[in-house]
């Protein structure tokens, strides 16, 4: 399944290394991480991950495959 | 930084407050400060919940730990020891008795209770809240709302919560907080800086820690507020850039580890300063709290741990894997196998874990925390490490401890095959632990052959090496001498099997291991009330109840089994009121899927039970339980077939004679030959009215050609015999038949199956005739005569103690009842011979004629009886006496 994440902020390469299964795209003052997730558990993965770093989760859609 | 108004709302809540907010918000340090500001010191019970906490009896652990180290949780909270198959409920439920006294308010913060994994510890938590005194104040802090039945705290008005927007500092509150770092900033830029971090704790500190000594302040405001990066990330590379390389190095290279100290931080930096850098690091506020008060141990603040890795990974990745490694060597040697074994899964080193796992797991598991094997066992990809015997015997554990006893059979199979790989030096001890572990699973399942065979080949590998020499360790060693004892007592060696359950019991108490030493009088109460039901079972019980009472362990699956002895070895005595509660704690504490042995036996004896009050369709619906057990069990099996047989005499006593036909024409040859088929057999013929068959089908195990016939079931034999010659008209050999069945109940104490098989009016007319035994059986009769009687309700204590179970001056109060009465000096046999008359309503007199002594004597022993139990009157010698076991219970509900 296709996902895209939006997070408030730009992430670093520091912050980028926590998901190695995405791709990013920094934008002004955002970053959009999108990729094939197998399923939902791998999706609250992420999620989990994103709230552990502290970051600010904008977004998460399900999107048609690229 | 003191935040009164949050201090204030802390101090006014009612009795929860949820304190939810994003990671780095501050949640720790303001209850942190909040406690010390407040003096609550010691009122406050924290508990941090450590990640991969996946076991609710480890967490509940920590709260009574918590509980017991403020000022009045001291007294109140009992201490709980580790050990396997704790349940998480019946902890719970012990801590809410041990808090209903709690007069003074005390709070129990738990930290980060959003890593509370397991599915059952939120319901456990809940439990606690809803039913915990008022005095009893919860504060709980998460990333996340929790689901603890909040909704209707809140309702009551009981509920505070504390959120992001409440946590957010204001910008007087950043003032004072760079202020005491040491950072004064002109107001725009502190404006600036409030803003850029919407006041998050996280953002506030590490912008403080870059700010100390920074030569532009208002420069760094500007950029950083003028930067579209995410704060943390931001701010950490800025601290970071600041540091010294050798705190850098530090900070990234600790960050792996789940706690630090100073020579673990030196190892893994090679460097000398580990320990004043921490203290320092801490001092500061910043990435770490310390553990302990010598602060020697640290932990990171989670997220600067997540952080600080992700740096790690990125700069130096190469060195993640080493490092790991590092940490697991460190570990190892120095007494914490199971961070060991996490770390080197952490560095892919597979071998290595497996190796430290072998080495560790009978340790970890003796000291009762099995549960981590099977977590461990899981952090090992498939095919990661060769299979040899002592890898394959870790997972024999771990399937043990789950109870999956078919993969435990499968993967014991597989360990014979793959010895060979393991070096000579080594052979010796992996031998004896899967001697051991197949000996378990051979006992769980009553496979007697099995049990025998590792009996013996335990024996033969003890002679051969020295436990020092086989590598065991002391408490292996003592584990193995229980484990050859009570395969021995199984296989009926009794001498062998005392002497080696009694070295291993020794070696347990003197090495300081009490949970060995449990295990090992548990087995051995039970393999008697199995094999040899008599006196010294009793001895073994009361000295298993009196360490479970010491340790707390009343709730274990372990003590279900030395209750289901102890019920048992009462029930056998017709002791049938003191038997139930503990075959009812038994019910709520074994574990079945684990033992379905010891679970058969139990619910069996509950069958038993039933049976002798004349409840059949309640017998019979525990029969119907044990056979399902007796489905896991090897066959054939001589329990199987004696628990077999009460089934068809209490299908027969019930009027199911087509079902009890219909179990004993599925036997086979042999089984239907043994004594217990036999009597099964009279039980169906005399139910259908057809006594000589019944006769028939006895004679063989009465003459004594049927060979190896317990006495109990003699005795069941002889008293069916008796009904039986009595319903074909012949009365003096029922008389004779009776008084045989008699002579085996006065000498071994075991008058149950005058209760399965009740003839109150033949006994009635024997004592009056014929007999030798007048006394008991007048307290066969006083026990039939006793209606079925209730109990305080389900999960009442045992009542009344532990009758004469309990050794002298031990087993005070507790979970095992209270205390019970002790006799200065024993009684003598004349002396007991003439108490059992005494609930009757014979004058001395009568008990004199009975006796053929003269009335003297009687009324002599009687006043030394009443001086021993220290009464005055024959009333209260009958209910002391009953107290001490000594009695029958009062038929009527006394």
């Amino acid at each position: 399944v296709h996902y895209q994440i939006r997070i408030r902020g730009r992430l670093s390469r520091t912050l980028l290394g926590a998901f190695p299964e995405l791709r990013a795209q920094l934008l002004r003052s955002e970053t959009l991480l999108a990729g094939q997730l197998p399923d939902q558990a791998a999706l609250f993965g992420v999620l989990d991950r994103i709230e552990a770093l502290g970051l600010e989760l904008l977004e998460v859609l399900r999107t048609e495959d690229h | 930084v003191s935040r009164s108004a949050l201090f204030a709302r802390l101090s006014e809540a009612k009795r929860v407050v949820q304190i939810s907010a994003p990671a780095g918000s501050g949640k720790t340090v303001l209850v942190r400060s909040w406690i010390a500001d407040a003096g609550l010191a010691q009122r406050a019970a924290w508990v941090p919940v450590v990640s991969q906490e996946r076991d609710p009896r480890r967490f509940w652990i920590s709260v009574a730990d918590a509980l017991r180290g403020t000022a009045a949780g001291t007294a109140l909270v009992r201490p709980l020891t580790a050990a396997p198959d704790l349940d998480g409920w019946a902890m719970v439920e012990r801590l809410l008795t041990d808090l209903s006294r709690l007069e003074e308010r005390l709070w129990l913060v738990i930290d980060d209770a959003h890593l509370l994994g397991s599915r059952e510890v939120l319901p456990q938590l809940e439990l606690l809240v809803l039913r915990a005194p008022p005095e009893l104040r919860f504060v709980v802090a998460t990333r996340r709302d929790l689901q603890l039945g909040l909704h209707r705290l809140r309702l009551e008005g009981e509920l505070t919560e504390i959120r992001a927007a409440d946590l957010r500092f204001s910008q007087a509150e950043a003032r004072t907080l760079f202020g005491a770092a040491g950072v004064e900033l002109p107001a725009d830029a502190l404006g600036r800086l409030h803003g850029r971090t919407e006041g998050w704790a996280a953002g506030l500190r590490l912008a403080a820690l870059s700010l100390d000594g920074h030569p532009d302040p208002e420069r760094f405001a500007e950029e950083f507020a003028g930067s579209e990066r995410t704060v943390a990330d931001y701010l950490l590379a800025e601290v970071l850039d600041r540091q010294s390389e050798e705190v850098r190095l530090l900070l990234l290279r600790t960050s792996l580890l789940e706690r630090v100290n100073g020579d673990l931080a030196g190892l893994l930096t090679g460097t000398s300063g580990g320990e004043r850098i921490l203290q320092d690091l801490e001092r500061a506020g910043a990435f770490v709290v310390s553990l302990d008060a010598a602060r020697s141990w640290f932990r990171y603040h989670r997220l600067f741990a997540d952080l600080l890795q992700l740096e790690l990974r990125r700069t130096e990745p190469g060195e993640v894997t080493g490092l790991h490694r590092v940490a697991a060597q460190w570990f190892a040697g120095h007494g914490y196998p199971v961070e060991a074994v996490r770390h080197a899964q952490a560095a892919e080193e597979w071998e290595l874990a497996a190796r430290l796992l072998s080495d560790h797991w009978p340790g970890v598991l003796l000291s009762g925390r099995g549960s981590i094997l099977d977590e461990l066992l899981a952090g090992f990809p498939c095919g990661a490490v060769a299979a040899d015997a002592e890898f394959i015997a870790v997972r024999v554990a771990g399937a043990l401890v789950r109870g999956s006893l078919d993969e435990a059979g499968r993967n014991l199979a597989l360990a014979a095959s793959a010895l060979a790989p393991v070096p000579a030096d080594r052979r010796g001890r992996v031998e004896v632990l899967l001697c051991v572990l197949r000996f378990l699973l051979a006992r769980r399942r009553m496979d007697f052959p099995v049990v025998a065979e590792e009996g013996r080949r335990l024996l033969a590998l003890m002679k051969t090496g020295d436990a020092a020499r086989l590598g065991l360790g002391e408490d292996l060693h003592a584990a193995a001498l229980i484990s050859l004892g009570t395969a021995e007592l199984w296989a009926l060696r009794f001498e062998d099997a005392e002497r080696h359950l009694e070295q291993g019991v020794d070696l347990a108490r003197r090495i300081g291991r009490p949970y060995i030493e449990f295990t090992g009088l548990t087995h051995w109460a039970h393999g008697r009330m199995l094999f040899r039901p008599d006196g010294l079972q009793a001895t073994r019980v009361g000295q298993a109840v009196e360490l479970a009472e010491r340790h707390d362990w009343g709730e274990k699956p372990l003590a279900g089994i030395v209750c289901t002895a102890l019920g048992g070895a009462m029930l056998y005595q017709g002791r049938l009121a003191d038997a139930e509660p503990w075959l009812e704690r038994a019910e709520r504490t074994l574990r079945t899927e684990v033992e379905p042995a010891a679970g058969m036996s139990l619910r069996y004896a509950r069958a038993v039970l039933e049976m002798a009050r004349g409840r059949y369709p309640q017998a019979l619906a525990a029969f119907e339980a044990a056979d399902t057990l007796a489905a896991e069990l090897v066959r054939p099996n001589t329990r199987v077939t004696s628990m077999r047989s009460r089934m068809v005499q209490a299908l027969a006593r019930a009027g199911q004679a087509g079902r009890a036909a219909a179990v004993l024409a599925g036997l086979d040859e042999d089984e239907r030959a043994s004594a217990e088929m036999r009597t099964a057999a009279a039980a169906l013929h005399l139910a259908r009215g057809n006594p000589q068959a019944a006769a028939d089908v006895l004679a063989p195990v009465l003459d004594g050609s049927v060979p190896g016939v317990r006495q109990a079931r003699m005795t069941t034999a002889l008293v069916q015999e008796a009904a039986a010659r009595e319903a074909l008209g012949d009365r003096a050999a029922a008389g004779r038949a009776l008084e045989r069945a008699l002579d085996i109940a006065e000498s071994t104490g075991i008058i149950l199956p005058f209760l399965l098989d009740p003839a109150p009016a033949q006994l009635e007319r024997h004592r009056r005739h014929h007999t030798a035994h007048p006394a008991l059986v007048a307290q066969i009769l006083d026990v039939l005569a006793g209606p079925p009687r209730g109990f305080g309700g389900k999960g009442c204590l045992p009542k009344g103690g532990l009758g004469g179970w309990v050794p002298p001056g031990k087993g005070a109060g507790g979970v095992w009842g209270r205390s019970s009465p002790r006799l200065t000096e024993p009684l003598t046999d004349s002396e007991i011979r003439i108490l059992r008359y005494l609930p009757t309503r014979l004058t001395a007199q009568e008990i004199a004629s009975e006796l053929s002594v003269s009335v003297h004597t009687v009324t002599t022993h009687m006043r030394h009886l009443y001086a021993k139990l220290g009464v005055h009157r024959r009333r209260e010698a009958v209910e002391y006496a009953r107290g001490l076991g000594l009695l029958a219970p009062a038929p009527r509900g006394a």
